[in-house]
């Protein structure tokens, strides 16, 4: 159900002047991740004014019911703290969710992070176990709030290493929930270009895939009017005329919310006035970026 | 007792703000605790001192604030010491703001946090109240001429305290403060929130302002060789600053950007230890070393430089941790293979590291700032309002031998310059 609710922070901006002395300070929640991937929200319960009594989470950008959930909380043994928990079963849309404490009908405050204990879901270890592709993983606005950051791909392709050697890219993947044949194959896919997807064959071992891409071939796709061209890449786990869908390569798998900060890789110079880099999105989706160099006319 | 610590700002993330304002909560337990930040510039501090600490600003630099573009803001300090690196961002409005704090402030103990605040206190807190400076940099790492200013102002104080014993001993013997009670006590850092690490992740953690110091290039290279031993081991670095990107052209020209990452500033600083088997600290100077205690608390060993001054007055090396030679790769990677290749030892210096880290809990800190300021101020007679007199010949005496020290140092250079125009010659 939604509630129409009254908020001083309906965006995840920092609320003014008026949170601060005086009132009371936000609820904090710590945040801890279990074996499953599940995450347990503890909320201290305030000193006075009565308990919160639900978690909500509502996606941003969403306005329909199922964009708003509401979670239980429930009072700790020991008493004193409040606890309620977000299994990944689910199965939350893919998105960025706002975390708040709410009390009746009318009242809901923003929640702020505590100390989060995310430790299993940055052991690599854990990926295969994941549940069909949903993954919850609580951050850190930038405005210092607490939100979740939600993706559901299934199948997914999880991109691992990556390793560049001259004008070459070979990417490693995982594909879950997929059976790969003999004929799987990469692709290539400039959404901004009228033009075939580039397609490599894939090696593959159990449920993984190295591809070896040719950077410069890609480079040299790009028509020379243009600064950038983003190239998608895109897992056909029976290959490019098969049944099955094809599956965007991206990372999700980790305790990394934004993909693209700390996923870096350097771009390569594949032609006198081209470079090429692998890049995360926002989305946490992999892509080749193609960049050219001094074309712009200057004046 | 009455306790006003006076801090530049403590809205921020740094190491002072974060002792400070532990401390500031453990002493809150048992004493009235005020922190006066000099300035304020967010609606909220990154790390909450509990409700048992009052915070108050002096200047607000908000940008709706009238402080913002207050005319005396324009004008420059005369009061702050041109020598101390923040002088430019004190003004005419930060002099009369600190006066007028001062002047009121009824504290039993003021306590400054830096070498400018420091000699403020010294040079213009009115008679009464225990005045403490603390150092949570070095004498050494000070310019000549802050040194200058500290000679002049420090023997004022009724005591320093700076964040190691090494830097102490070179405050007894580089500078003379008679009466002045010059102790170390280090940084308080609480008992993490979360699990001990677990000594089987593959993950090295670092974590510090990406500045040229901490020599994170170095971590860099001695991470490619373990990287070449050890390819299912990774490291993360923690924290943002001017480094970023010529440690990312770094990590690009190593090949290791499937082994070595920059994850940005992190706060809680703790979720993120958790989250490693053996942290890492690679840098060129430490005033105290912070994060080797707060990775220590979360049960982490410490493959740390031994630079000055702090990782060797925490560290017991190969007990806790181990403590390798400075500026060396070779050294450094050996110190991290070393506890990569044998998982028991990891475990078990994790756990040592814990145990040995639990001297830093803020309530023993507490303690040791409470035992010198209840003596500082009984030094006094019977309370911290009597015994002026004495306090006045104390500073006075201070005062001029301070000066005296002055006039010896200006004839050494005197005659320094003619040696070496003599020997020119």
């Amino acid at each position: 159900m939604t509630l129409s609710l009254t908020t001083d922070d309906d965006t995840g901006r920092e609320p003014g002047r008026s949170a601060d002395p005086g009132s009371p300070p936000a609820p904090h929640a710590d945040c801890v991740s279990d074996e499953a991937g599940d995450i347990t929200f503890t909320v201290a319960v305030p000193p006075a004014g009565g308990r919160w009594e639900t978690l909500l989470l509502q996606r941003r950008g969403g306005d329909t019911a199922a964009d708003s959930v509401h979670l239980p909380l429930t009072e700790s043994p020991g008493g004193g703290s409040l606890t309620g928990t977000l299994p990944l079963a689910l199965r939350l849309a893919e998105g960025r969710w706002d975390a708040h404490v709410t009390r009746g009908e009318s009242q809901r405050i923003r929640l702020r992070p505590g100390v989060n204990d995310l430790r299993t879901l940055a052991d690599d270890a854990g990926r295969a176990r994941r549940t069909e592709g949903a993954v919850c993983l609580p951050y850190t606005t930038k405005y210092g709030n607490l939100s979740v950051r939600t993706w559901l791909r299934w199948p997914h392709a999880e991109a691992g290493r990556i390793h560049l050697r001259d004008h070459t890219g070979t990417v490693e993947a995982l594909l879950l929930g997929a059976e790969l044949t003999d004929a799987a194959c990469l692709e290539a896919r400039a959404r901004a270009l009228d033009a075939p997807a580039l397609t490599v064959p894939v090696t593959r071992e159990g449920p993984h895939v190295t591809a070896r891409l040719d950077l410069a071939d890609l480079a040299g796709r790009q028509p020379a009017e243009r600064d950038r061209t983003e190239w998608e890449l895109w897992l056909r786990p029976d290959g490019a005329g098969g049944r099955a869908d094809a599956v965007r390569l991206a990372r999700i798998l980790d305790d990394v919310p934004d993909k693209r900060a700390v996923y870096r890789y350097p771009a390569v110079r594949v032609a006198r006035n081209r470079t090429a880099a692998f890049a995360y999105t926002g989305a946490g989706d992999l892509s080749v970026e193609v960049h050219g160099l001094g074309e712009r006319r200057h004046g | 007792m009455r306790i006003a610590i006076l801090i530049h700002h403590a809205y921020g993330i740094g190491g002072t703000i974060r002792t400070t304002l532990n401390s500031a909560q453990a002493l809150s337990g048992r004493h009235d605790v005020e922190v006066v930040s000099v300035f304020r510039h967010r609606d909220r501090t990154v790390f909450d001192p509990g409700p048992g600490v009052r915070l108050r600003h002096l200047v607000d630099l908000r940008p709706d604030s009238p402080d913002h573009d207050h005319p005396d803001h324009q004008r420059p300090s005369r009061h702050y010491p041109r020598a101390d690196g923040h002088y430019t961002r004190y003004s005419a409005l930060t002099d009369a703001r600190i006066e007028e704090y001062l002047r009121t402030c009824d504290a039993d103990v003021i306590v400054g946090t830096r070498p400018g605040l420091n000699t403020l206190l010294a040079l213009r807190a009115p008679r009464g109240p225990v005045l403490v400076g603390q150092e949570h940099l070095t004498l050494a790492c000070h310019s000549r001429r802050l040194r200058l200013t500290l000679r002049d102002a420090y023997p004022r104080l009724d005591a320093l305290t700076t964040v190691t014993e090494t830097d102490a001993a070179d405050y007894r013997s580089r500078m003379r403060l008679p009466g002045v009670r010059v102790e170390a006590v280090p940084n308080g850092v609480p008992e993490p929130a979360v699990a001990p690490a677990d000594p089987g992740a593959k993950w090295v953690v670092a974590a510090g302002r990406l500045a040229p110091a901490k020599r994170y290039d170095l971590l860099l290279r001695a991470f490619a060789r373990v990287v070449a031993e050890r390819p299912d081991w990774r490291l993360r670095i923690y924290g943002a600053g001017p480094q970023r990107d010529r440690l990312r052209d770094c990590i690009d020209s190593l090949g290791l950007y499937n082994h070595a990452f920059l994850m940005g500033a992190a706060h809680p600083i703790e979720s993120e230890w958790c989250k490693g088997s053996i942290a890492a600290s690679t840098s060129s100077l430490e005033a105290f070393g912070m994060t080797i205690v707060e990775a220590m608390r979360c049960g982490l060993p410490v493959v740390a430089t031994r630079c000055p001054h702090g990782p060797a007055e925490i560290i017991k090396d190969g007990v806790d941790g181990r403590l390798v030679t400075m500026n060396d790769v070779g050294a450094i990677a050996e110190g991290l293979l070393e506890l990569i290749d044998d998982d028991d030892l990891r475990r078990r210096m994790g756990a040592a590291a814990r145990d040995n880290a639990r001297r830093y809990d803020p309530a023993l800190v507490a303690e040791r700032y409470t035992d010198l300021f209840t003596e500082l101020a009984s030094r006094r007679g019977r309370g911290a309002r009597l015994g002026t007199a004495r306090t006045t010949a104390h500073r006075a005496r201070g005062a001029l031998l301070s000066t005296a020290f002055t006039a010896r140092d200006g004839l050494r250079r005197a005659r320094a310059a003619t040696r070496s125009k003599g020997s020119a010659a």
